[in-house]
């Protein structure tokens, strides 16, 4: 091994996580020295007064500073019931049965009468220090809660964070989430000193923005089921000048943003490389009103409601740099087709296009899987407009279909540095879990076929209600599932 | 004339014994390839291989030999951003299993003669030979002296606190 030079070392060490670099690193000079790049290129950020004090430690560090990348921010904190509870059941044991003398081992220095006493003294003792542990505990736990409950706490974190924006230059990476690995979970369990069972409370606190949005300009940002800092500066933020690579997930509980505030984040994102965003109950029309990027390459979206000009506009400005497109579960206002009319073959450079369950007009049914396919094609390479057929929401065929966006094709197998695969995953939850499918988009048949233009809205209903009941009748044949055509 | 795949040409081994080799499977090395571009009359002059002996040159070409329809090699990575898997796949990690001295040399010898991807699996199977032990085990492994002072190490204690657990 003394015959690797540090180089090489390095790059052993650059295959290994902190955990089993850890042991490593206590073996010797040398591989302490190796190791130091890798160790701690991110840094999870819990809300608790002893993690920003790493943080500031970290950011002092002459070495581990440096390979700082990216902080992962949780603002989520203790329940009042776990505060509560541990006043009723002390979350550490001290029962005297733990404690008590079990057996008595005599010995030639001490009488039985001795030996007892002694014994029972020791024991005596260990519980009355178990006991003062217990109580120290549930103090440290008040001061726990009175500390997140504090506004001096947020302000103690935003010193953290930009203290440590200052010092390590390569960190230029933020997450925001409240949603983490079981591994993170655990580690909070442990600075927090309760039960990992516990359950937590998702605070949507806000962290002051100065924090972020007044440091050095980040290359990512992720925000999962989380708010935003608030604060933000007049004029172009500077941390979203230069950012690449922008993951947002919202879920339901998207009423924590507030719209003109996710805006301001993003109108100031123009030279975004990758984007993915998940806001299943979200109206997104004003989000994509403002995106405008030079250097689109990937585009992820999922939502509720778009504007369909909105959408076709924003499509077409990242046109010639788009290279993976996908658009899951929305509703647009002019339907589907128009907007897949308005864009198709317009990519020179689009390599792969997904479209995964969009739904039509009024939200009652859901894009065909054969219909989904004709449409990524004509998106893709232009031709004859296909033929937009829908089905309903709770035909087997739509929930049997076991499909679903990969984000690992789209995003891992070039996962850029201050990038991590547990976010990522968590970050585009809705298609985890889903089968990815590699069928080349190229291939195959073209399937098209002309379709009546009429775009009459009662006509569509009473062809809605009058295929709902076609399809009860004959659920496993999905040529006759119920079906409904976008104009 | 012979195409650039059948031709031959002779490495020069550090013990200065010829070894022939043909020009597709050398040329997974990025030295001898610049080398062979640099020369311009590929076969007939020997290739000097310096600092590789006999025994790990042959070792290194049976790796070129069953490699040598990959995909040539990408640009480096940026170190920072390569990805951490430690999968090998079961043939490199059977050619793998070789004593301690011999896998460093070919380490050494990849790095020297440029080869990404036998560099790469030669760091990684070290990489799990660390993996799961206790500094001690590691130590006795690979037959490191602990040079700490006590209070170097327990500074290294702390440090590794502030890591996680992943």
């Amino acid at each position: 091994m003394d015959a690797l030079p540090m180089e090489l070392k390095q790059r052993i060490c650059s295959f290994l996580s902190p955990k089993h670099l850890k042991p490593l690193r206590l073996t010797c000079k040398v591989f302490a020295t190796a190791a130091e790049r890798y160790f701690i290129n991110r840094f999870i950020l819990f809300f608790h007064p002893k993690s920003a004090a790493t943080l500031r430690k970290i950011a002092l560090h002459e070495t581990l500073g440096k390979y700082l990348t990216t902080i992962v921010c949780d603002l989520t904190g203790l329940r009042w019931e776990s505060w509560e509870s541990s006043r009723r059941r002390p979350l550490k044991k001290h029962r005297w049965d733990d404690y008590r003398p079990k057996t008595l081992t005599l010995n030639t220095q001490e009488s039985y009468a001795e030996l007892t006493t002694r014994t029972m003294r020791n024991a005596t003792s260990n519980y009355a220090a178990a006991w003062v542990e217990v109580q120290a505990h549930r103090l440290r736990l008040k001061e726990l809660f009175s500390y997140q409950r504090s506004p001096n706490s947020y302000d103690d974190l935003g010193i953290a964070i930009k203290f440590a924006f200052s010092r390590c230059r390569r960190l230029r990476n933020v997450v925001l989430s409240s949603c983490h690995s079981t591994t993170v979970n655990k580690a909070r369990a442990r600075i927090f000193e309760v039960a990992h069972s516990e359950r937590w409370w998702n605070l949507h606190n806000e962290i002051p923005g100065e924090a972020f949005w007044e440091t050095s300009a980040l290359e990512s940002l992720t925000l999962i089921e989380t708010s935003l800092p608030t604060s933000f500066p007049r004029g172009k933020m500077q941390a979203m000048s230069d950012l690449r690579h922008l993951r947002v997930r919202l879920d339901e509980d998207a009423f924590i943003y507030n719209p003109s505030k996710l805006r301001r984040v993003f109108e100031d994102t123009t030279r975004l490389e990758t984007l993915s965003l998940f806001a299943s109950d979200t109206d997104i029309t004003g989000i994509v009103n403002v995106i405008r990027s030079s250097s689109l390459r990937i585009c992820l979206i999922d939502f509720s409601y778009v504007q369909g000009d909105a959408l076709v506009d924003f499509l077409l400005y990242h046109a010639n740099t788009l290279q993976r497109l996908a658009i899951g579960v929305g509703v647009t206002d002019i339907g589907w087709s128009p907007v897949l009319c308005s864009i198709s073959g317009k990519f020179p450079a689009l390599k792969r296009v997904q479209l995964e369950a969009l739904r039509s007009r009024r939200n009652q049914f859901v894009m065909r899987r054969d219909a989904e396919l004709q449409a990524e094609r004509f998106v893709l390479s232009g031709g004859l407009r296909p033929l937009i057929q829908y089905t309903s929401l709770n035909s087997e065929a739509y929930r049997s279909r076991g499909r679903g966006f990969s984000p690992y094709e789209v995003f891992y197998t070039e996962l850029p540095p201050g990038l991590w695969t547990d976010y990522e995953y968590l970050a585009n939850k809705f298609w985890d879990g889903c089968a990815s499918d590699d069928k080349d988009m190229n291939d195959g048949e073209d399937g098209f076929e002309e379709v009546d233009e009429s775009d009459d809205d009662e006509e569509e209903e009473e062809e809605d209600e009058e295929e709902q009941s076609e399809e009860d009748d004959t659920e496993d044949e999905e040529e006759d599932e119920g079906e409904y055509e976008d104009d | 004339m012979a195409s650039t795949d059948d031709q031959k040409i002779i490495l020069v081994s550090s013990d200065g014994v010829n070894i022939q080799t043909d020009r597709i499977i050398a040329e997974r090395s990025m030295l001898i390839k610049n080398m062979i571009e640099d020369l311009g009359t590929p076969g007939e002059e020997p290739i000097p291989i310096m600092n590789v002996s006999e025994a790990v040159l042959r070792k290194v070409l049976e790796w070129c030999d069953h490699h040598k329809k990959d995909p040539p090699p990408e640009k480096d990575e940026d170190a920072e951003s390569r990805k951490k898997t430690t999968d090998i796949e079961e043939w490199d990690q059977k050619f793998m299993q070789v004593d301690q001295e011999m896998l460093f040399e070919i380490i050494l010898a990849a790095n020297y003669m440029d080869i990404k991807a036998l560099l790469d699996v030669g760091c990684k199977t070290v990489a799990n030979m660390i993996k799961g032990k206790s500094p001690e085990e590691i130590r006795k492994t690979f037959n490191i002296q602990n040079d700490f002072t006590p209070e170097e190490e327990e500074q290294i204690r702390r440090e590794n606190e502030w890591a996680e657990d992943r």
